[in-house]
């Protein structure tokens, strides 16, 4: 039998994509040729500045940065003409259930009907809930799959000052038990942090590589 | 037919392991070569290339054996330069892989059920890594 009694998986990156891609995808990808005859992949944003845009993902995530301001600054980094509400609005849009590969979301339905599934969000509260407290937002529809309890975002822990730290809070107020929760987390400095924790822990990659992870922990058939 | 195509990948370094095997095979897929051999090669001296099970405990495991055998906080030469202090990352990768060959078969990768191609940057902090993709074949 299985030791894992709840599984928690991280929103970006899993069931959306990360703060940072889904700000690239609602900026519109463009791709830049490069001369020369050595092709590149089609870049979504000048390199350096995803670098950058990803320390403001971990600020925002982590509660230091209040998703007005986060959109702002991906915006003066993009050089892009659009506003702050626009870009909220365009990343609101890649976070939806409807974006979300259907083996994932089968994968997931199967298993919130075996299993305690706590979503651990990384976004804000703003873009995923809607005006009634607690309430996750119908538009987006993710409220299918998790309730207001089983729902945790990670600016809520602040003040953490790193992924490190938000985890041990996580670690020390739950959703997130040792011997008792995997993780299911597509980042791989915070599934490194997370195991050096002593958390169990499913890299996720795809539906396809999940769905044999956790059959492999003897979580689903 | 030789294709070429670079991987722009980004990474927070740490032991940074990154599975890269999808876009692999999309560089082979844009490539049309069928049958030959595609080479991964990452363009850096602190990190690797690996093929193994993407599993955490593993990732786990090998870190603690490289930590082991070229510890973080280590006594490192190479720092004596006074330019960087990265010691183990440069050991680490002379200890593993900078490049794999794989085989190819009807355009795909022959792959083992478990098998994953990683990208592990061990070198301290973010920063973007390349890693050269090359399909040879027809």
């Amino acid at each position: 039998m299985a030791r894992v009694q709840r599984i928690g998986i991280w929103f970006g990156g899993v069931l959306a994509p990360t703060l940072s891609q889904a700000a690239l995808a609602a900026f519109k990808d463009q791709e830049q040729p490069r001369p020369g005859g050595l092709t590149r992949e089609p870049l979504e944003y000048p390199q350096e500045a995803r670098l950058r845009l990803l320390a403001l993902e971990k600020k925002l995530a982590l509660g230091q940065l209040d998703p007005a301001s986060f959109c702002r600054a991906a915006i003066r980094l993009a050089g892009a003409a659009v506003s702050s509400l626009e870009l909220s609005a365009g990343i609101r849009e890649q976070i939806s259930p409807r974006q979300t590969h259907p083996a994932l979301l089968s994968l997931i339905g199967e298993l919130v009907s075996r299993y305690p599934l706590d979503l651990i969000c990384d976004y804000p509260q703003e873009w995923v809930l809607t005006d009634s407290p607690g309430a996750i937002a119908t538009d987006v529809g993710w409220q299918a799959l998790f309730s207001p309890e089983s729902v945790f975002f990670t600016a809520n822990y602040h003040p953490a000052r790193s992924y490190q730290d938000l985890l041990q809070k996580m670690y020390a107020e739950g959703p997130l038990w040792r011997g008792k929760t995997l993780l299911v987390d597509a980042d791989p400095a915070r599934n490194r942090l997370a195991i050096r924790m002593g958390l169990d822990v499913a890299v996720f990659v795809d539906a396809r590589r999940l769905r044999r992870d956790l059959a492999l922990w003897g979580l689903v058939g | 037919m030789i294709f070429t195509q670079e991987l722009t990948l980004l990474s927070e370094g740490d032991f940074y392991a990154l599975n890269i095997t999808d876009r692999v095979q999309s560089v082979i897929d844009a490539s049309g070569i069928k049958e030959g051999q595609a080479l991964v090669f990452y363009q850096h001296t602190t990190g690797a290339i690996a093929v193994v099970e993407h599993e955490s405990g593993i990732l786990a495991d090998l870190e603690e054996a490289l930590e082991k055998m070229a510890p973080v906080e280590g006594n490192y030469h190479h720092h004596q330069r006074g330019y960087d202090q990265n010691g183990a990352a440069h050991v680490r990768t002379a200890l593993l892989n900078v490049s794999m060959a794989l085989p190819l078969k009807e355009g795909r990768l022959l792959l083992g059920t478990y098998q994953e191609i990683l990208m592990i940057d061990f070198d301290p902090g973010p920063k973007l890594r390349t890693v050269v993709v090359q399909v040879k074949g027809e």
